[in-house]
């Protein structure tokens, strides 16, 4: 189990030096720089943006750039912001980082306690009306874009009821809207899932053998069924964590939070290189991390999986 | 099962034609094609979806304006038909730049179909190149491929998409056509790998058969065998993962125009249009309704297709 673990870590790092490469490279193919966003209404004293050129080493040449950074990383070193002058880009990114992890949290939480029931619901109920409809409803949670839910539900309670105070004040009640958008997709996906790993795994002989000595339906199911059926649903959730953490981005335009994803995009159109670069980083973090979680309870669920 | 009256008339024209005896063919294919055609929900997503190809291509003929250039009377935001004070020459109104809506959302038909199939044609010529290669031939060149479906699968995609959106979107090639080119590149350079996986996975199984085996005793070359035998039965998970991924690009498109990062401003896309009238959602929400309720009623039709290939196709299915 250690010995899995530490691979897996190990295995993170060329990922992550990819995903470092791949940014830092289009990150300064991107036309405009950093200093743009300074001059907009009058254009930056040319000595001026010299001397914030040297003071953050964009003069020198790009690969050496490339190196000082990746040294930078190794040592946890992130910079400070371009366009937060003297601030560190740790300190920015979390600023937003509260929002999002609130968000993604509460939708995760959403996902599986909605999604998860409803597919065995539906499973154990199946072709009869409370199947059809969780089905259809599921099928539709998935395939209907966040944003677009999201939208929708603005205009509802926004608009329809008159109720502004769902536009962001910071307030515990601006999380709930968010979250329960954010987590609708995945919910959709994890009951979609699991009631197809249900219906498969009731077809097997052990259920029929429980019935036959006298077993209730209901612990069956609950003792036997879903702790088989919920493997193939706790492999999705690693693209679930990632569909959570990239999601905030769109949903926290629409719902105009101040999260992280909020500041990736001022950050990307800010040309603010280091807090794209820490930013990147730490979604793409996020998502190894999640992947990995995943990866680790799938072997302790099923003790046949000795995590090879 | 309900017996219908044309597999009436088929059995009787099979008893006066003397063919009782013989069992209908059934291949894979006719099998599933009878399943699909029975799932009424996958039914209807591909007549809809065939509707608005037919839309999406005859879109000069059938859009009554021009969806970038507003006529010099028309004014801003004149409300859709069901809504007081709506003018009767624009049928669902004006947008903020007092263009047509209508036209606008025909023409945001073509991106959006364009932008789920071009990228899947794309991924699914180099995916199936990629796990055919790897799955045929097998040791170092299997393991080399995997391991950048690995790197390039492990890499967070819609950041990807992000960071070159905004690289490209001011440079000549983020400009072709109007940036879709910019679109299908970035989601081709990331989509292939499930494919790949996909296909690689179907070839070790299908290479293992023993009809594989009797062709090579025959002396079939190899091109021979993958295209007769390899390619056509690993066809089935192929078209299903297609019908899947083509409402994912619709939605990756829909979402970096939400984000402003999609086709550059004077191509209409639905996605574009959620964004470009999202600052009057108070005042106007029809007009972020109906882009909306058309990138949702699509994907959900490409879904319900998925669906339904999925349990027509599965063999598993048959009982």
């Amino acid at each position: 189990m250690v010995r899995f673990v530490v691979r897996r870590v190990l295995s993170a790092i060329p990922v992550l030096w990819i995903v470092i490469t791949v940014t830092f490279v289009l990150m300064h193919a991107a036309p405009g720089g950093p200093w743009d966003a300074l001059s907009v209404h009058k254009r930056l004293d040319p000595a001026l943006q010299a001397a914030f050129n040297h003071r953050y080493g964009l003069d020198k040449p790009l690969y050496q750039q490339y190196f000082i950074y990746l040294n930078n990383v190794i040592h946890l070193n992130f910079g400070t912001s371009f366009s937060q002058q003297g601030t560190s880009t740790l300190s920015v990114i979390f600023t937003g980082f509260p929002y999002s992890a609130a968000i993604g949290l509460f939708g995760f939480i959403f996902a599986v306690i909605i999604g998860i029931p409803i597919g065995i619901l539906a499973a154990v109920k199946q072709n009869t009306w409370a199947d059809y409809s969780s089905l259809f409803i599921a099928t539709i949670g998935y395939a209907v874009p966040n944003f677009v839910i999201g939208v929708f539900l603005l205009v509802v309670f926004g608009v329809k009821l008159g109720m502004g105070s769902i536009l962001w004040h910071g307030h515990w009640e601006n999380y709930i809207l968010p979250s329960i958008v954010l987590g609708l997709g995945p919910a959709a996906y994890l009951a979609r899932l699991s009631r197809a790993t249900m219906l498969d795994e009731i077809q097997h002989d052990y259920v029929r053998t429980a019935r036959a000595k006298g077993l209730r339906f209901t612990s069956i199911v609950f003792l036997h069924v879903v702790r088989n059926a919920i493997i193939p649903v706790v492999t999705i959730m690693g693209p679930a964590i990632a569909s959570l953490v990239t999601g905030t981005i769109i949903i926290e335009e629409v719902f105009n939070v101040p999260g992280m994803g909020h500041l990736y995009i001022t950050s990307i159109n800010a040309r603010d290189y280091p807090v794209i670069m820490g930013t990147t980083l730490l979604y793409a973090v996020f998502i190894i991390v999640g992947n990995m979680l995943v990866d680790i309870t799938y072997g302790l669920i099923d003790p046949r999986i000795k995590s090879s | 099962m309900a017996v219908t009256p044309s597999t009436n008339t088929e059995s009787r024209d099979a008893i006066a034609s003397g063919d009782v005896l013989r069992p209908k063919q059934r291949s894979l294919w006719t099998d599933a094609w009878r399943r699909l055609r029975r799932n009424r929900a996958a039914t209807a997503g591909a007549i809809y979806i065939i509707f608005v190809c037919i839309i999406a291509a005859l879109a000069p003929v059938v859009a009554p304006d021009n969806p970038n250039n507003a006529s010099p009377t028309a004014q801003t935001f004149t409300p859709p038909f069901w809504v007081a004070g709506h003018d009767s020459h624009y049928l669902l109104g004006t947008d903020e730049l007092a263009r047509d809506e209508l036209s606008r959302l025909i023409y945001g038909a073509r991106v959006s179909l364009a932008v789920g199939v071009i990228p899947t044609a794309i991924i699914t010529l180099i995916g199936s190149l990629v796990g055919l290669v790897a799955g045929w031939a097998g040791g170092v060149v299997d393991n080399l491929l995997m391991r950048l479906v690995d790197a390039v699968y492990a890499f967070p995609a819609f950041l990807f998409f992000i960071v070159l959106a905004t690289v490209l979107r001011d440079t000549t090639f983020g400009h072709l056509l109007g940036g879709l080119v910019m679109l299908f590149t970035a989601f081709a350079i990331v989509g292939w790998t499930d494919m790949a996986r996909l296909v690689r996975s179907q070839v070790l199984s299908v290479k293992q058969r023993d009809y594989i085996e009797a062709s090579r005793a025959i002396g079939s070359p190899t091109w021979r065998i993958v295209i007769k035998h390899i390619l056509p039965n690993s066809l089935a998970p192929i078209i299903v993962a297609i019908a899947f991924a083509v409402p994912t690009y619709i939605l990756a498109e829909a979402s970096l125009s939400f984000l402003g990062l999609g086709v550059q401003a004077s191509v209409p896309s639905w996605g574009g249009m959620v964004i470009d009238s999202f600052p009057a959602i108070l005042s106007r929400s029809e007009f972020v309704l109906m882009p909306s309720i058309l990138i949702a009623s699509v994907m959900l039709a490409f879904t319900f297709l998925g669906d339904g290939l999925r349990d027509a196709l599965d063999p598993r299915m048959t009982r």
